[in-house]
């Protein structure tokens, strides 16, 4: 189905507007695996792309914002920052790519490159929090995917009982 | 390789915080929270803009009403 068909096809949201939501069938475990893999490919797979690239840009900005305010060694330490790196971890590879980094920072530097208070706790909100807004964006892509497959099934439904329901056709003979 | 120094830089080397300056470090934040919120909530992709800032500035407002009601308590404490 091309791209001009497949728009046409879009489905109404839940106020009645139009939304670029697609009527054809999307996994909701799959939109929520892509959320987290990369911020906003959820919601890209699911055809809300400017939204996507909304969190995409946002959260990539935020969790390295974070790293370079502190560091890698000082950010993603799951030794001395405990739960965060919880957080942290729900920004998928970028989190993991950032703990690599600063488990090498510290094997060649060892604690040259600690940061120091405030900047060490503010790395640390800033990649946690980025880390649970990106939970946040994966629940909303899981929601998303349900009510586009709730919407399609119901229209399906609709279209059959309508077809069943239909009166006879009155004959023209007689 | 030509990026190594830079990345370097800025994801290895610490910045160096003090000050008044670090209260402004809650701005980005807000500003990131209020987005994504807003992002999620807003049906229209157009009403984000105006929604986040309004949603920013609330964040804002109240954590700043929050820190004088402290630092007033902590001052009547003390």
């Amino acid at each position: 189905m091309g791209r001009v068909a497949r728009r046409q096809s879009g489905t109404m949201a839940r106020d009645g507007s139009r939304s670029s939501v697609h009527r054809t069938r999307r996994s909701a475990p799959l939109a929520a695996l892509l959320a987290w893999v990369m911020p906003g490919l959820g919601h890209w797979y699911l055809g809300e792309r400017s939204r996507a690239v909304i969190f995409f840009v946002v959260t990539t900005v935020m969790f390295w914002g974070g790293v370079a305010i502190g560091g890698v060694r000082s950010t993603v330490t799951p030794r001395e920052n405990g739960p965060w790196i919880a957080a942290q971890l729900c920004m998928g590879p970028q989190a993991a790519v950032a703990l690599v980094l600063s488990w090498q920072a510290r094997e060649t530097s060892g604690n040259q490159y600690k940061a120091p208070w405030p900047a060490s706790s503010i790395s640390v909100v800033y990649a946690g929090i980025t880390g649970l807004l990106n939970l946040l964006i994966i629940i909303d892509a899981l929601a998303r995917a349900d009510a586009t497959e709730s919407l399609r099934v119901a229209g399906a439904t609709t279209h059959r009982s309508r077809v069943t329901r239909a009166p006879p056709r009155r004959s023209s003979i007689g | 390789m030509t990026f190594a120094p830079l990345l370097f830089a800025l994801f290895v080397q610490p910045m160096t915080i003090t000050g008044p300056g670090r209260l402004l470090m809650l701005l980005p934040l807000a500003a990131a929270v209020s987005v994504v919120y807003k992002t999620i909530h807003c049906e229209r992709v157009r009403d984000i803009p105006k929604a986040s800032l309004v949603f920013c500035l609330m964040i804002v407002a109240f954590m700043m009403s929050i820190g004088i009601v402290l630092l007033l308590l902590f001052r009547l404490m003390a």
